[in-house]
């Protein structure tokens, strides 16, 4: 009879044991804040994950604003595509306009994690100040811009009230053109300072 | 990679440029991509089984679908301590994340060229081969997709010279031999035309003596076929009997 209940308990342990791992490892990675993909593949493939684990939240090509982005965008999409906006249509410029937010916002960390790497190694550094200085302005323009999309999206309430007119891919346009000009103003910088 | 690829991105940067996905932060790309890489490995390799499992036909074609991802994946997650073991030992500096991401990319690449090979293993077992034929195809196709997913997995990590041979050599045996072993544990993956059809055959012997067994008899012994329950995981002899 103990043969009988040998062999399933055998692998019943070494499974539930697996599992047990692979849940303990999920929750961890749940509670850091990792995506839900993440955390359900650790229930079975933990071993291969197991790095996630090491301290710190996990590195992203992703800048300083990128959930704040992300946000934005999200609720002037759903603003946009509400039933009772009246036919503001929701276009592709949204996207494209999110997509260099994330460019000029991946630019931003790149700047932070080389200023904190110079720092570290030589301190302040002659030209520190000077890129210092471009971040700030650049991070000025992505915060405009997504004020920008926040204005939009009252417009858009106000027009399902007022009636206005609301020239939203217009609206638009004018945000990608002046996250354009951000590298034009970058260049200038760069060519005053050198 | 941005962050926001589409599963189809992340196929066409395995084929076209293993080396440069596996080369980046290996925390970020797993946070990243660890998901949809597994997606693939998993899909690809069910693929695979699915058309094996065509030879058979039936309940076998689910059956393949199942174990051909486990066959790829569980000899993955055993093996990745003694990988950078190896690694180690030869002198090279290598982390658990380098590891973990190259052995994961390898494992990606080697099922999706399983899934590439599928249509042509397809259409040869559609014209009612011979069931040893069926297998030697078989073993190939695995052989030389493991083959490839080994030669990325060397690619991917650092290291030079002999000590990076010696390295991965070593790691390759180790994989080869826990692979051999979990399909023999796991198969039947080609069933007979006219075999019943399971899910698991009983756990007995193992792939080497197997292997031995076959190579006596390709000089004309034919004894040593005699399998019996053998590891921690075989029914034990008692119970064997008793049970119908």
């Amino acid at each position: 009879m103990n043969d009988v209940v040998h062999l399933p308990a055998l692998w019943i342990g070494i499974g539930a044991t697996y599992l047990a791992v692979g849940a303990t490892v999920a929750w961890v990675l749940g509670h850091r804040g990792v995506r839900s993909a993440v955390a359900v593949s650790a229930l079975g493939c933990w071993p291969l994950l197991l790095p996630l684990l090491s301290a710190g939240p996990p590195p992203s090509a992703s800048g300083p604003l990128c959930d704040r982005i992300d946000r934005c965008a999200e609720d002037l999409h759903s603003t946009m595509s509400d039933p009772r906006a009246e036919s503001v249509v929701v276009v592709e410029d949204l996207d494209e306009l999110v997509a260099d937010l994330h460019r000029a916002d991946q630019r931003l960390g790149m700047v932070d994690a080389l200023v904190v790497d110079v720092r570290t190694s030589s301190g302040d550094a002659p030209g520190l100040a000077a890129l210092l200085a471009a971040r700030a302005r650049a991070a000025g323009e992505v915060e405009a811009v997504l004020q920008g999309m926040v204005e939009l999206r009252l417009s858009i309430g106000l027009r399902s009230l007022a009636g206005n007119s609301v020239p939203v891919q217009e609206r638009l346009c004018d945000l990608r053109a002046r996250l354009g000009a951000l590298d034009e103003i970058t260049e200038f910088d760069v060519g005053r300072t050198s | 990679m941005d962050r926001k690829t589409s599963v189809l991105d992340t196929c066409a940067a395995l084929i076209r440029d293993p080396v440069g996905l596996g080369r980046q932060d290996a925390r970020r790309v797993l946070h990243d991509h660890g998901p949809v890489l597994l997606l693939i490995a998993m899909a690809s390799a069910a693929i695979f089984g699915g058309v094996v499992g065509t030879y058979r036909g039936g309940l076998q074609l689910l059956y393949a679908s199942i174990k051909l991802p486990l066959l790829w994946v569980v000899p993955v997650l055993v093996t990745l301590p003694a990988v950078r073991a190896f690694h180690r030992v030869c002198g090279i500096e290598v982390n658990y994340g380098q590891v973990a991401l190259a052995v994961l990319v390898g494992c990606a690449r080697s099922a999706l060229l399983l899934a590439v090979a599928s249509p042509a293993l397809w259409l040869l077992f559609s014209v009612n081969v011979d069931y040893h034929w069926a297998i030697l195809v078989l073993c190939g196709t695995v052989l030389a997709s493991g083959a490839v997913g080994l030669a990325t997995v060397a690619r991917v990590l650092p290291g030079s010279g002999a000590t990076k041979v010696l390295a991965n050599t070593l790691a390759a045996l180790a994989v080869g031999v826990v692979v051999a072993q979990s399909g023999w544990v796991l198969r039947p993956f080609v069933a007979r035309p006219r075999a019943d059809v399971a899910f698991l055959r009983p756990v007995e012997s193992n792939v080497f003596a197997s292997t031995m067994a076959s190579l006596r008899s390709a000089r004309g012994r034919y004894d040593g076929w005699d399998a019996r329950p053998e590891g921690l995981l075989a029914t034990p002899p008692a119970l064997a009997k008793e049970t119908p």
